[in-house]
């Protein structure tokens, strides 16, 4: 059981995925039921799958005086910062509360890497030697954090989580704890990760990508679509019950194998049982759940089975992955976000892609969005090394 | 504002030179000097045979750093380390850099920052909460912070783990450390027998002086590593003082600890 937890107070956000940049195309794809994944290619990548890519990260450069903190991973941070009026919302908790009092956490699983992957392809074949490269500013995970909070002109407590994809889900107790404990009064928490041989080889080698777009919770699916995504969400303590709010995370460990999930999906279980304690409600409470939904063979019926423990078969799910695809270190917070969107415009999103339900996975997973009035909304994030984490939003 | 005193149940350092456990009080406790030997491989005794064959030198750090600590099964987890595990980033990009771009599956699962946290969460059969964290070379501060927060405001016992290895020589002209480092706290807020002191820690932003080592030797540690940050910390606790040791911290800021024995 975890202890009741205090209201936090959802007072901006912003999102970039492959569906767009900004919240708008999110809630757009949330009513209409399409996907950002497309048939394309990443240099260097030798193999067909579908792509959550966003195009836009190309033509972005990062601010002169933080030049050195460049590559594709905090160019793609930038490009959410200028989004959804993000930056002047965070200039009104720094006018508020103190550059020093606001925290900044975040998550990444491979953060810079791809700057790294492009000097050992760029060795020079005479002398054997590497290209400079600055890593602590690009290749290290801490790269983002440092480069958000000097382009957000914030000098807070901070750091990166880096959990693979549970990071930037499990920003949000990490940040919670920090202003509970005095260390903050705000914080931005967020996560950013990009496209990199690194992931698209490494999960090709564990034969966990499908060619076909991702097709979460289909009797045929056969694995992940790797996206791209940056999300920010600046959260204060409450000082009114309107509006959302963070109300609710609970945190496992599996505790059975690096990187195959517990077939009876007991880490995920007692994610969500903490979760709901937290948050002081039952699970009849929550009104829809943002599956982690992975669309590989295993993570939906080890998914599958702990909800079915927690909810039975009474609530509504689906996972937005086909949609957005699998953005690894950023899906906590892409569905976090979804989840406050959710909440805002009344919808739940459908689970797209999907054909034939498996009747393995016994769930109430909905392919039509939904209009319907919403309470309290679950976002499940789990990921390798057994590492789980349940949010629970509500407005 | 909570009352921060916490208390420190546990301690272990592993580092060159400081790989047995008795030696190494000497040396934190000032009676010996520190000079640098080598590490072993440090085989996880705790690990089935077929998990401890793929874990990699930064994860044997990790998981030996903690080895002679005694937690309860309730404890969470706290693993920082500013780079996590060069050795693997480089092999990765070296078989990126091939034609045929053939990754080990193993290799590749084991690249997770919180590839010692999985480990470590099997080896000991714990189903708690672990967080794997990196700030640069502010990680030590970084994760005890971390660490003090969650036993602060969930009450419960908290590991913290820190450790960062030598870089490969490809990547070390890009970023080098000295030598491998791991220091280990056990973070709880209630004293036991086994106490070693208590801490109380807070963020300040106007500069004072870092405290360096009290074992002169030990400086080479301490600056060669961004978890030897810790080791002052660490010494403080052994000996019994009451001090406050200043550590470096993020965004121009610096940790206070205010160390007192019991």
């Amino acid at each position: 059981m975890s202890k009741p937890i205090k209201p936090i107070q959802v007072s901006a956000s912003t999102l970039v995925n492959a569906l767009g940049v900004g919240k708008e195309s999110t809630v757009d794809a949330m009513f209409n039921s399409h996907s950002g994944l497309r048939n394309s290619n990443y240099p260097g990548m030798n193999f067909n799958t579908f792509l959550g890519l966003v195009d836009e990260v190309e033509n972005i450069e990062l601010e002169d005086e933080l030049v050195m903190f460049s590559c594709r991973n905090n160019r793609l941070a930038k490009l959410a910062l200028d989004s959804d009026n993000f930056r002047e919302e965070v200039d009104i908790a720094i006018t508020k509360y103190g550059k020093s009092r606001v925290g900044v956490f975040l998550g990444t699983s491979t953060s810079g890497i791809a700057e790294t992957e492009n000097v050992y392809i760029g060795r020079d074949e005479k002398t054997g030697k590497l290209p400079d490269i600055n890593m602590l500013y690009t290749d290290n995970t801490s790269s983002v954090q440092r480069y958000v909070c000097r382009s957000l002109g914030v000098t807070g407590v901070s750091m990166v989580i880096s959990t693979a994809c549970s990071s930037s889900a499990k920003v949000f107790a990490s940040a919670y704890r920090s202003m509970e404990a005095g260390f903050c009064d705000a914080a931005v928490v967020g996560g950013v990760d990009s496209l990199c041989l690194t992931t698209l080889y490494g999960f090709n080698s564990l034969q966990l990508i499908s060619e076909d777009i991702c097709q979460p919770w289909d009797k045929e699916r056969k694995g992940i679509n790797i996206g791209e995504a940056a999300g920010f969400v600046l959260l204060e303590k409450s000082s009114n019950s309107s509006g959302i709010h963070l109300t609710g995370y609970g945190e496992s460990s599996d505790a059975y194998h690096i990187s195959s999930p517990h077939p009876e999906g007991v880490g995920g279980k007692m994610a969500m049982e903490y979760a709901l304690s937290s948050a002081g409600i039952g699970a009849p409470d929550i009104d829809y759940v943002n599956l982690h939904g992975t669309a590989t063979p295993s993570n939906d019926r080890s998914e599958s089975r702990g909800l079915q423990s927690v909810f039975g078969s009474e609530v509504i799910c689906s996972s937005t992955k086909g949609m957005t695809g699998h953005t690894l270190g950023a899906a906590g917070i892409n569905e976090a976000i979804i989840c406050t969107l959710a909440l805002e415009n009344s919808i739940i999103p459908a689970n797209v892609n999907l054909n034939k339900i498996d009747d393995q996975l016994p769930i109430q997973v909905t392919t039509k969005s939904m209009k319907r009035t919403l309470n309290h909304v679950m976002s499940n994030s789990f990921g390798f090394g057994g590492s789980n984490c349940s949010l629970i939003f509500t407005c | 504002m909570l009352s921060r005193k916490i208390y420190v149940n546990g301690i272990s350092v592993v580092a060159s030179g400081m790989e047995e456990l008795n030696k190494s009080y000497e040396i934190l406790k000032g009676s010996v000097d520190w000079s640098p030997v080598e590490l072993s491989k440090m085989m996880p005794s705790a690990l089935p045979a077929n998990e401890a064959r793929r874990t990699t030198t930064v994860i044997r750090l990790a998981l030996k750093v903690i080895e002679s600590i005694e937690y309860s099964s309730q404890t969470s987890v706290v693993f920082a380390s500013s780079e996590g595990d060069l050795d693997i980033t480089d092999k990765i990009c070296k078989a990126l850099a091939t034609e045929e771009k053939m990754v080990s599956p193993t290799l590749f699962h084991n690249s997770v920052h919180n590839a010692p946290a999985g480990y470590f969460s099997i080896a000991a059969d714990m189903k708690t909460p672990s967080v794997s964290l990196s700030a640069g070379d502010n990680t030590f501060s970084a994760g005890l912070l971390e660490a003090v927060t969650q036993v602060l405001v969930e009450s419960n016992d908290v590991l913290l783990v820190a450790y960062d290895n030598v870089t490969p020589e490809d990547l070390d002209g890009f970023r080098h450390f000295d030598y491998p480092v791991g220091i280990a706290l056990l973070l709880s807020t209630s004293e036991q027998s086994n106490t070693v002191g208590s801490i109380d820690v807070s963020v300040v932003s106007e500069r004072i002086d870092v405290t360096q080592c009290f074992n002169n030797s030990l400086e080479a540690v301490r600056v060669g590593n961004p978890i030897g940050l810790g080791l002052p910390l660490v010494e403080s606790l052994i000996k019994g003082m009451e001090a406050e040791i200043v550590i470096p911290y993020l965004n121009q800021n610096q940790l206070l600890v205010r160390v007192s024995s019991v």
